[in-house]
């Protein structure tokens, strides 16, 4: 079974459905859809998270990381820190619960439906449901505790 | 806050996400009783969280920095950010020249029925070149962004100059002709703006320029049902910080919009009245402190006339302006050209008010010429908005085809439908996964238009004043104008309607059985439908359809199908006496074109014959007209595919050249055929693959067959039904001994068994009103499956258990139509396909807990299983896919469908083709190679050929 590297072509900018019939019509041998899905939301995490990083590092003369975002594509300093901190958080709340980490990951990542991402994980679409909502509770608080603030007051 | 409380606050809010949105109040009412300050923090993260991560990472679009390229766009830099996106400055490298590009939001970049709906659009758009109207130069797709090329205008927009204090008066009137004028160019070519307000005009050197035209249309997402225009619903929903945001986008709107209600030119023209008024006064014409006092405002107040605010503004304007604003739209000025004239004439005849008097009179007086003149022109036109040319086309040479953009492709079972005059051609078409949508062509012209707001449609049928279009869509009947406008549903109805002068429409009702197809009346206003004339049983008279108004309004034509021959035929009838008369026999409908001809299919060709509808016989002999004319499904349709109108004939021709049943291998090689070409549907191997049963069309009797195919010695095959009535759909037992199959020999379509060899016994298996459709025996053999259309307007699965005495029941009932769903080997699972997402798609449902696991990714159709159960093929558009399925416990793991081959798989039946037991082969019904889709044939000056 083939890797994914990050040199198979999973645009950025297309949604994943399109890459994915792209993939199919080149008769790559999947066999378990399942992988396949949960590959290519890792795989998008990674190469967002890493484009991230690599902006932030070049600034320090670090070694760049042979990004395949679409270089004209800008991201203000501000996304990519959210996006590294959500990274982090996420990883620590996969210590923690990983089925929830896992949820996030391939429905905000790798953009699966609800029902999409039961069958992934073969559950039911409910308990997806409620995996997304207390993972979303969850995250939120890592956030506000990393940036130190309390959550904003309303208006 | 404590610990302890951040932790109440989070498990609130995890509860309240759990429940339904409408159910959350209620929720929170109760569990935060007596603690506002608790509920007011989970409200707090409630709203963070409802947003949070629901984009997907990529999906948050990054702005584009300078340098970047969008295809051949160098972007240069930002101008400003839109409602709809970013705006920047960019370079064209090939022509050298610098543009603006608008950005549109991710959405569009998805779906490829909007993308393509969207670039209609724009085509249109592009094609206004006004003077006063931003051009668009193109549409671009870079990777998946979608954005506008247009003129890049310098200047700043009204909005902004308005800041500064009103408008002299002479400038007011410029900018305000040249509004009016871009909006009377745009509403000639059917486009509204929609979104007309200050920010949408700029002021440039060469005069004010509307920009985001029919844009605002595009604000909708998801939900919005097409053809309605809300009002920019996600602006007022997502509520951002503070009421400004609302507010600003609400200035402008006209109370139609606010209410929901279809819009259409006039409009544009309110907006356009409080834009004029903001001009000469320098306030707003309707404003308020919140939303809701806004919205009263606009529904209810009337602002003040402008000469009260700024003495030195002519009363004529006043006058302009107030009839921009009437709340009702019948009260405005109904067509901006006449704005156009009448500010013209304000501003010639200067600004002192003893001669804004004098014009005030003149422009009246014209006003009153225009008026007679239009109406001359314009006869019986309600809304005249959409002025097009109403001078039949000059006569031209004979005949062409009109094809429907791809990728639709022609409905094969509907009847196009010529407008009165003959100028005009309607049609239905679909995407190869999807549901059918209206079309429209003015034979004049070259350009082919969808119609919004008309997913699903069926048997369309014009106004007399040809503006607008009745058809049919989940057993409804609907109206809507050319634009989209104004959709109306009017009531219950099947198929075939007719619309009289006096706004009453004809059609064939609906409704659980077939005996509700039987002819209705309701006014094209709406109301109540009332039945005309009625089935006589003891005639056999099965149903009435296709009822065609004459021109007196006072009587129609109508098919009657009934198991006597001497009875089936047409009929005419009258309105107010119910009398009715048989006119001649015929096999499927008649169109009537004025003075006096009917048109008619007889084996296979269109006939012409004279007819004197005030005494309602025929006279002289038919001509033919035209040869093989394709004949819409029998029974259910009782039509042939042919429009006609004074000058004009529409048809589709009949197929010359007929399908083949080829077997393939999994790489698409053609491995050989089995029979002669001809119309083939629904084929199945017998269990031991030594037969194959497919129904087949014979155009010399009209009527479809089963036939079987010796696939071992090959040779001829031999027919298995000999009913006259269409026979199909056939089913094999599991023991291969008996077939079942569809017929409607007793006027519906009814379920019957019969054995295979020797003389073949027949017995009916269940019979009733409703139409029904064999799908295929349970594995076991001991229940069949078979589809219906209930009440609901929706197709179902039914299983009927193949005992003495048993009673069917529902087996599958989804949101949407479920069709040919062949049951797993192990007889647990059932496969099928549903167009619930506005797209067929795969599903397999386990039969005993109803889960079930979507299959198909981008469209799916006609899946059938391995006989082992662990591959499942289906078609999606035209290549063939396969899945491979694990079942264990209950539950179904589908592998990664994978495209095995393409072939020109032919469309329509319940499956078009069959894998071999060893899922090696396929035996498919594919089109001939060099058939391109469908077209319409459209012939002028067809008369001619009479006057022999």
């Amino acid at each position: 079974m083939r890797a994914v590297s990050p040199n198979q072509t999973l645009q950025t900018t297309a949604l994943i459905n399109e890459a994915y019939l792209r993939l199919v019509d080149a008769d790559v041998p999947w066999r378990d859809r399942a992988h396949f899905y949960a590959v290519c939301a890792q795989a998008m995490r990674r190469i967002l998270v890493d484009g991230a990083r690599a902006r932030g590092s070049v600034k320090r003369g670090g070694g760049r990381v042979h990004v395949q975002l679409e270089e004209w594509l800008a991201t203000t300093p501000e996304r990519d820190r959210d996006l590294l901190a959500l990274d982090d958080a996420l990883a620590d709340l996969a210590a923690a619960e990983p089925r929830k980490s896992r949820v996030v990951e391939l429905r905000y990542f790798g953009g699966l439906s609800v029902e999409e991402t039961a069958e992934v994980l073969k559950v039911s679409p409910q308990t997806v449901m409620r995996d997304w909502n207390a993972a979303k509770l969850w995250l939120l608080r890592a956030l506000d505790r990393r940036t130190g603030q309390e959550a904003k007051e309303g208006p | 806050m404590t610990p302890e409380g951040d932790g109440r606050v989070e498990s609130l809010c995890l509860e309240a996400l759990a429940r339904r949105v409408d159910e959350r109040v209620a929720f929170l009412d109760e569990a935060c009783a007596g603690d506002p300050e608790l509920r007011r923090r989970v409200e707090v993260l409630l709203a963070r969280a409802g947003g949070f991560l629901e984009t997907p990472a990529w999906e948050a679009a990054p702005p584009l920095k300078v340098g970047a390229r969008l295809g051949a766009y160098e972007i240069e830099g930002e101008i400003g950010s839109g409602g709809m996106g970013e705006v920047y400055r960019a370079r064209d490298t090939r022509l050298e020249r610098t543009v603006a590009i608008k950005v549109l939001p991710r959405a569009f970049g998805g779906d490829p029925e909007r993308r393509a709906r969207f670039e209609r659009e724009a085509k249109t758009i592009a094609g206004l070149n006004h003077p006063h109207i931003c051009t668009l130069h193109d549409i671009g797709d870079h990777e998946g962004t979608v954005f506008l090329v247009m003129e890049l205008l310098a200047g700043e927009t009204l909005a902004e100059h308005l800041r500064k204090g009103p408008l002299p008066l002479e400038q007011a009137l410029t900018v305000a002709t040249h509004i009016a004028e871009a909006l009377a160019a745009a509403h000639r070519q059917g486009i509204i703006h929609r979104d007309l307000k200050p920010a949408n005009v700029m002021l440039t050197k060469a005069g004010a320029k509307l920009l985001d035209f029919g844009l605002a249309k595009l604000k909708r997402h998801g939900a919005q049902p097409e053809g309605a225009d809300a009002p920019s619903a996600p602006t007022l929903s997502a509520t951002l910080t503070g009421e400004r945001t609302i507010v600003g986008t609400l200035q402008y709107m006209a109370p139609e919009q606010l209410e929901g209600r279809p819009v259409d030119a006039r409009t544009d023209i309110f907006a356009f009245g409080a834009v004029l008024h903001e001009m000469l006064t320098g306030r707003k014409a309707f404003d308020g402190q919140s939303h809701a006092s806004l919205m009263s405002a606009i529904l209810t107040a009337h602002p003040p006339a402008i000469s009260s605010v700024e003495p030195a503004s002519p009363p004529a304007l006043d006058h302009v302006v107030q009839r921009c604003l009437a709340k009702d739209p019948e009260d405005r000025w109904q067509n901006a050209g006449d704005l156009v004239i009448e500010l013209k004439w304000i501003a010639a005849a200067g600004a002192e008010p003893a001669a804004a008097v004098r014009s005030r009179k003149a422009a009246r007086v014209l006003q009153a010429a225009v008026a007679v003149l239009a109406l001359a022109l314009v006869a019986s036109l309600a809304v005249n908005w959409m002025s097009r040319r109403m001078s039949p086309a000059p006569p031209r040479p004979v005949q062409f085809t009109v094809v429907p953009p791809a990728p639709y492709v022609l409905s094969t079972l509907d009847v196009p439908a010529l407008s009165p005059d003959g100028t005009k051609l309607a049609f239905t078409a679909r995407p190869p996964d999807g549901p059918s949508a209206l079309f429209e062509r003015e034979l004049d012209s070259l350009e082919v238009r969808e119609i919004a707001g008309t997913s699903g449609a069926s048997s369309p049928f014009w106004s007399p004043d040809g503006e607008r279009l009745g058809f049919f869509s989940n057993r409804k009947l609907k109206t809507v104008t050319l634009s989209g406008a104004s959709p109306a549903t009017l009531a219950d109805g099947y198929c075939c309607g007719t619309w009289g002068r006096d706004g009453v429409i004809l059609f064939t009702g609906s409704g659980p059985s077939v005996r509700d197809r039987r002819t209705f009346r309701i006014s094209s206003e709406g109301g109540l439908a009332a039945e005309v004339g009625h089935l006589d049983a003891s005639r056999s008279e099965r149903l009435h359809q296709w009822p065609v108004l004459l021109p007196d309004g006072r009587h129609f034509l109508y098919f009657s199908r009934s198991g006597r021959p001497d009875v089936q035929g047409i009929y005419e009838a009258s309105l107010s006496s119910g009398e009715t008369k048989r006119v001649m026999s015929a096999a499927s409908h008649v169109v009537f074109v004025p003075p006096g001809y009917l048109l008619f299919r007889l084996q296979g060709r269109l006939m012409v014959q004279a007819y004197d509808w005030r005494q309602s016989r025929v006279t002289g002999e038919p001509i033919q007209v035209a040869e093989m004319v394709a004949g819409a499904d029998q029974t259910a349709y009782n039509a042939a595919t042919f429009a006609a109108a004074p000058d004009a004939l529409a048809y589709i021709p009949g197929t010359a050249t007929p399908s083949t049943l080829t077997w393939l291998d999994r790489r698409g090689t053609r491995l050989g055929s089995v029979g002669d070409p001809g119309e083939y549907y629904s084929p199945q191997l017998s269990p031991d693959e030594r037969t194959l049963a497919v129904g087949r069309y014979d155009l010399a009797t009209d009527s479809r067959d089963i036939w079987l195919f010796d696939l071992t010695r090959g040779g001829a095959p031999s027919r298995f039904t000999f009913d006259p009535a269409d026979d199909m759909n056939p089913a094999w037992s599991p023991d291969g001994t008996r077939i079942a199959f569809t017929s409607a020999r007793s006027g519906q379509r009814d379920i019957y068994e019969k054995t295979v060899g020797g003389p073949g016994e027949e017995r009916l298996l269940l019979s009733s009103g409703t139409d029904k459709h064999v799908e295929y025996a349970s594995p076991d053999g001991r229940m069949l499956l078979f589809n219906v259309i209930p009440e609901s307007g929706r197709q179902e699965i039914w299983a009927l258990p193949l005992v003495s005495g048993g009673k069917p029941f529902a087996l599958l009932r989804g949101p949407a139509d479920t069709q040919s769903s062949p049951l797993s080997p192990d007889g647990k699972f059932i496969a099928y396909h549903s167009s619930e997402s506005g797209r067929y798609e795969i599903f397999i449902q386990a039969l005993a807990s109803g889960r079930r696991w979507p299959i198909s990714i981008g469209g799916g159709m006609t899946p059938q299983w391995r006989p082992d159960g662990r591959e499942l093929f289906y078609i999606a558009g035209s290549r063939l896919m396969a899945v491979d399925i694990t079942m264990a416990g209950g539950r179904v793991e589908a592998g990664v469908p994978h495209a095995l081959f393409e072939a020109p798989f032919w469309r329509g039946g319940r499956n078009v083709f069959v894998p071999s037991r060893d899922g090696r082969r396929f035996l498919a019904i594919l089109q001939p190679e060099q058939t391109a889709s469908r077209s319409i044939t459209v012939e002028l000056n067809w008369m001619s050929r009479l006057k022999q």
